[in-house]
């Protein structure tokens, strides 16, 4: 290795304190589950690989924790490669989806196994795991077995025995898919704030998107082993690089429709039913081409006075009472069905079955994208 | 027997013929073990009741051909040799058979089914024949005759009865746990003693008790590979059978029938144990 490349990799290690180059993967040499990773992970950071199960995100984890070989590229962690290093070197914490506790070993055995086998001494070993179960709140369970725990509680010893060793680098795979509902979101807040309070950097799979929106710094989608976009939850959401994460991320209601005109990062686009509209333009193909036109349920409206830029004309089908919104389904003349939520508010308006109404939507509301399937 | 109303004559009839049909399976089985307790016990030197123990004549019992058993040295040196060869076998067996489950049991393994199909077939090819086929082949490298050469024969035949057993255990078992202990930084043979080893336990203990029983009684591999050296327990009772006609084989008979029993609830006890581990429940 030359000076200027070890100044190189040293440069900018914070910002690419875990690097995926070119990554590839296939378990068969003939299918690539993984084509062509590309990532860059600062230091502190709490990113997400989200997407359907099968696109390759629990695979990328496994190849950074070493239990799975790169077919071809590289991984490198503070600039140096960590392919050709052995599992139980790397120092990585990891989380899995059904907690991976040992349970011929009480919670304080499991949590003192990574200090163990490091041989620190027994004393420094008790003070560690005591502060490590008051961590997660768990300080009388020490001597219970993983078998007595609540799913809630052994995945917060998981998380415990993934941090006691004090990796810089925390691996989790979809750790929160085995619990129900309350209990996953309580547990999002716990991970959070173990992760502000130590400042670990965190990889974190999950096929569930609100999960990846709420808790990460950074999202890359994936979808069929490459990433489709990777951005923060805000950007992921409201610019969506393209059709396949505006429909994962989110509801949206989609209108196929025809590329008009493009200037001005606007794209007017006709619809299906003929009428013409103008929004956003994201990556729309060329004029002429085929598209779809993107729009937010909440960014959807039922005109009542006054109505914005664009409007097209649907028949009401039913609506859905949530509690604190209410869904309304309307179809096109074509068939498309859209939706629009409303908040449960006095002006949620009463419609009838089958009533023709007009639904409108700002220029900034919607977003002209690729047309994918 | 309480019945349903809704039972027919015939369904109560065909109910307890059922009933009387396992009861008689059971007798059948069990008799010829059980008859031989009391007779171990016959003052006469006969194998069959004196009229003085059907009357439960306390001079009619005796244990002298349990002092007998002690006293010969002939039937002492086959309970030394049954122990010797049954624990160097067992050994030998539960290594080797420990490890070719954990091999086979690892997805990457090529040819899974030939390769368990070759290593149980000890246990499936008619005795007669791999004795035979030991004999010659254990006579071409000089080790008929030798306590080397029944220990590895009976190595042999135990190894599949460890297979079997660790290989159930380990169907059961989680593999994250393995990665979870490499990530952790435990090295593979520190995960292997530390975690893979305490929780397939039971399925290695019960295959090395299948292991030894399986020695401990064996007869025929020895009566083609042994020299009078080597003699165990069931060679001596087979020509005590018929060279001394005497009770003494009785109160071997009782003894290996206490001593299986014991191993046989040994195993029962380490599998329910097994399973309340994997439940959880400990």
């Amino acid at each position: 290795m030359t000076d200027t490349s070890i100044a190189d990799s040293s440069h900018g290690t914070n910002d690419q304190y875990v690097r995926f180059v070119n990554v590839k993967k296939s378990y068969d040499q003939r299918i690539l589950v993984v084509k062509d990773f590309n990532l860059d992970i600062k230091k502190g950071e709490f990113v997400t690989l989200l997407g359907p199960s099968g696109s390759g995100k629990t695979t990328c984890l496994m190849m950074l924790a070493g239990f799975e070989d790169v077919t071809s590229g590289s991984i490198l962690v503070n600039g140096e490669p960590v392919t050709d290093i052995a599992p139980y070197h790397r120092n990585i914490g990891m989380v899995f989806q059904h907690y991976a506790l040992f349970p011929h070993m009480t919670i304080a055995e499991n949590l003192a196994y990574p200090l163990k086998v490091r041989k620190i001494s027994a004393s420094e070993v008790e003070r560690r795991v005591k502060e490590s179960l008051a961590l997660v709140e768990l300080n009388d369970f020490a001597k219970r077995y993983p078998g007595q725990l609540s799913g809630g509680q052994k995945q917060r010893v998981a998380l415990a025995r993934s941090l006691i060793f004090e990796p810089s680098i925390v691996l989790m795979d979809e750790p929160l898919g085995a619990l129900d509902k309350n209990l996953r979101e309580q547990m999002q807040f716990e991970i959070k704030r173990l992760h502000e309070d130590l400042g670990f950097t965190a990889i974190y799979v999950t096929h569930d998107q609100t999960e990846a929106l709420t808790m990460s710094d950074r999202v890359a989608v994936f979808n069929d082993g490459i990433v489709e976009q990777c951005a923060a939850p805000e950007v992921l959401y409201e610019q969506p690089a393209n059709s396949f994460v505006a429909n994962f991320i989110g509801e949206n209601n989609r209108i196929p429709g025809t590329v008009k005109r493009i200037e001005n990062g606007l794209a007017q686009v006709e619809l299906i039913d003929g009428t013409l509209a103008t929004t956003g333009n994201k990556n729309c193909p060329a004029e002429g081409a085929p598209c779809t036109l993107t729009i937010r349920p909440e960014n959807l409206f039922i005109a009542s006075k006054h109505s914005m830029e664009n409007s097209i004309q649907a028949s009401f089908m039913t609506r859905l009472y949530v509690g604190d919104s209410i869904r309304y389904f309307f179809k096109l003349s074509s068939g498309t069905e859209l939706m629009v939520k409303t908040l449960n508010d006095q002006h949620a308006p009463v419609l009838e079955r089958g009533a023709m109404t007009q639904l409108t939507w700002s220029t900034t509301g919607g977003l002209a994208l690729d047309r994918s399937e | 027997m309480k019945f349903p109303k809704y039972f027919s004559i015939w369904q109560k009839i065909g109910m307890h013929g059922l009933r009387l049909t396992a009861w008689a399976v059971l007798a059948f089985l069990m008799i010829p073990i059980l008859v031989i307790i009391p007779l171990s016990f016959n003052a006469e030197p006969y194998f069959t009741f004196t009229e003085g123990m059907l009357t439960f004549d306390p001079d009619a019992y005796s244990l002298k051909w349990y002092a007998e058993i002690f006293n010969d040295d002939k039937w002492m040196l086959a309970i030394k040799n049954s122990f010797f060869i049954g624990a160097c076998a067992t050994l030998i067996a539960t290594v080797l058979g420990t490890f070719a489950a954990i091999g086979l049991s690892n997805p990457v393994m090529p040819f899974q089914r030939a390769i368990m199909a070759m290593l149980l077939s000890p246990m499936i090819v008619p005795l007669i024949i791999t004795a035979a086929g030991m004999y010659f082949f254990y006579t071409q490298l000089g080790l008929s005759g030798s306590y080397l050469g029944v220990i590895i024969a009976h190595a042999a035949l135990g190894t599949p009865f460890v297979i079997i057993t660790v290989n159930a255990s380990l169907s059961g078992f989680d593999y994250s746990l393995m990665r979870a202990s490499l990530g952790l930084g435990a090295p593979p043979v520190y995960t292997f003693f530390n975690v893979i080893m305490p929780l397939i336990r039971p399925g290695v203990i019960s295959g090395a008790l299948f292991a030894f029983v399986t020695s401990f009684d064996e007869v025929v591999v020895i009566l083609f590979l042994a020299g009078p050296e080597q003699r165990t327990i069931p060679r001596q009772m087979f020509s005590g059978l018929r060279e001394q006609i005497n009770p003494t084989i009785l109160a071997v008979a009782v003894l290996l029938v206490v001593i299986s029993g014991l191993l046989l609830l040994t195993i029962e006890y380490l599998r329910a144990r097994g399973e309340r581990i994997r439940s959880g429940e400990i």
